[in-house]
């Protein structure tokens, strides 16, 4: 009876040893567990600051073509962009544009074209195509552009024109 | 000689019943949970500006897709903690973490009902038998032959709302726990 017994209980022992490691490994594999990320690149907002417009000096009755070279000529328009420092950025703008008479239904068509540099620095500047994506800001997270282009003013009405120029600046 | 054959009996019975005990249990342990990222594993919502609210939503192709393989016949508990996004101790940029879960078999996010792990946890089966068709199996067919595995879907995403933050990377971490449930 006592062999029984004995029998019996490391029977039990054994069971219990074997359900306890069956347990553990259970646990073990029953969960897992894997980490990922999250991220984001803040940019500033990208400011355009107008320096100074377009100059056209009064047109006189015989000028044909008025022209600003944007690489030479201080009637150029100037205009900052400013933002994030040394920060990739896409530019592109329409290069025609159509000016109207004042009090008429007469136009012009105004060809633009537009240098730029990520110095001060005109004569140094390189002219821009309608979409530009190879461009940096400078260290100080600014770029400039010079504003001329072209106009034929051959059979124009005499009076006054206006018409706007669009740039598009934005982070690639 | 009584004793001493008692005595022997008794020093070898019970390594008999070990080996006997142990393979007549036949306790089999359930499949292992494997987690996978099946993308970068970074959610990533690329360059932000300051002052506006950014959303990756479900069908979007920056959200993060994670892998479950376990038992097809079993429930799982899965919890998700996240951090929000930050630069430093001052530029903090808060993040709503969205989750849902695929488990028709297949990883196909529309098979996953939008915001189905709400608050950051929920319990469902691996395998949802709701398409009536023959499982697919994942691993062949079963593990190894034993109990057969199935995968479902994790998909992470989220909205970000970035306020008049300092411009830099931030970044934050999201765990994902899945356990038998």
């Amino acid at each position: 009876m006592q062999k029984s017994t004995t029998v019996l209980l490391l029977i039990l022992a054994v069971i219990g040893f074997t359900t306890l490691t069956a347990t553990a490994q259970d646990q073990d594999e029953a969960s897992s567990r894997i980490s990922i990320s999250a991220s984001a690149q803040v940019v500033e907002s990208i400011e355009m600051i107008t320096v100074r417009d377009m100059d056209f000096s009064p047109v006189q009755p015989s000028q044909q073509l008025i022209s600003i070279d944007p690489l030479s000529d201080a009637n150029t328009g100037k205009m900052i962009a400013l933002g994030n420092a040394d920060s990739q950025i896409r530019v592109s703008f329409v290069r025609e544009r159509t000016l109207r008479h004042a009090s008429g239904s007469n136009t012009l068509t105004f060809t633009y074209e537009i240098a730029g540099n990520d110095e001060d620095d005109q004569s140094s500047a390189e002219i821009l195509q309608t979409d530009n994506r190879d461009l940096t800001l400078n260290g100080n997270g600014e770029y400039y552009f010079w504003i001329g282009g072209q106009i034929n003013v051959e059979n124009a009405k005499p009076g006054n024109y206006n018409g706007n120029f669009t740039i598009e600046v934005e982070y690639i | 000689m009584k004793k001493i054959f008692t005595f022997i009996t008794l020093l070898f019975l019970p390594v008999t019943m070990v080996y006997g005990q142990t393979f007549a249990l036949n306790i089999e342990a359930p499949p292992e949970l494997t987690v996978t990222v099946l993308t970068d594993g970074n959610l990533d919502y690329g360059t932000v500006l300051q002052d506006q609210q950014y959303t990756i939503n479900l069908m979007d192709s920056r959200t993060e897709v994670i892998s479950i393989k376990g038992n097809k016949d079993r429930d799982i508990y899965v919890s998700i903690t996240s951090q929000n996004l930050i630069l430093d101790a001052s530029n903090i940029i808060p993040y709503t973490l969205k989750a849902s879960y695929a488990n028709e078999g297949e990883e196909d996010k529309t098979q996953a009902q939008d915001n189905s792990i709400t608050n950051g946890s929920a319990s469902f089966p691996i395998y949802d038998d709701r398409g009536g068709g023959p499982p697919p199996w994942a691993g062949g067919g079963n593990n190894g032959g034993g109990q057969p595995t199935a995968k479902a879907y994790l998909y992470i995403y989220g909205d970000i709302e970035v306020g008049n933050n300092r411009a830099g990377t931030y970044t934050g971490t999201i765990n994902i726990n899945v356990e038998y449930d």
